[in-house]
């Protein structure tokens, strides 16, 4: 039976009516309708569900919707400071060539913003390691990690 | 000895494209999570499909019976 949880949704409280196994992330799709958290693997290998929930990075599939009951959850719908502005972290994924096909780029942004939160200057080797668990078919992670840098270096100067 | 020709810089007219670092169209839709991909769509009433896998190795199939997944497809759905 379904059960009524309240979400806060970046900023914006939620009443969603869910199955008890039903996980964060396809009610973040489905029933919130915020598609762009990606489902890569659904069993938490690939990271590119990656969302904030109280302020935490977690791999939206490995939570259930019941679990986030009344807790607060940025998604990458929530990263831009307004409607139509781009926070300065995907400014430096664009400039830099990060995204290529752009499925697992929500994730690892929601990650990168996360790192530059608690370090806001990181080395290329910290950038490297906060991303370990988000996976990239394409770019071979250099120009993502170029990015996450350079986006550091740009809160200094 | 062929005498040296003397060196003379190429100045290419300038392109709009060439030369030039182009920004990309699509960036913007994949930073924002706004860029839809097979996956994000969804119509009312929408048909699922999945595989359904020989369980014999070397069978072969003479049959198959869809008449119950049929008749779920042709259900109207509100």
């Amino acid at each position: 039976m379904k059960q009524v949880i309240t979400l806060t949704i970046n900023g914006e409280e939620r009443e969603l009516a869910v199955a008890p196994n039903r996980s964060l992330l396809d009610t973040l799709r489905t029933e919130a309708g915020l598609t762009g958290t990606k489902k890569g693997c659904d069993v938490g290998e690939c990271g590119s569900c990656t969302v904030m929930l109280d302020g935490e990075p977690v791999n939206a599939c490995l939570v259930l919707a019941l679990e986030a009951d009344g807790r607060s959850v940025t998604t990458i719908e929530g990263l831009q400071p307004a409607p139509g502005e781009v926070h300065p972290l995907q400014e430096c994924f664009m400039r830099c060539g990060a995204a290529q096909c752009g499925f697992c780029t929500p994730g690892i942004l929601m990650m990168a913003h996360h790192l530059l939160q608690t370090n806001p200057h990181p080395t290329r080797e910290e950038a490297r390691f906060a991303i370990a668990g988000n996976i990239c078919r394409c770019t071979g992670y250099t120009k993502i990690v170029e990015a996450i840098h350079q986006a550091g270096q740009e809160v200094r100067g | 000895m062929n005498a040296p020709i003397p060196a003379q810089a190429l100045v290419p007219e300038p392109h709009d494209v060439i030369g030039r670092s182009v920004k990309r169209t699509d960036l913007t839709d994949k930073v924002t999570g706004s860029a839809r991909f097979t996956a994000d769509f969804s119509w009312p009433g929408m048909l699922y499909g999945r595989i359904k896998r020989c369980e014999v190795a070397h069978a072969r199939i003479r049959r198959i019976d869809a008449s119950r997944h049929a008749a779920r497809a042709a259900r109207p759905r509100a």
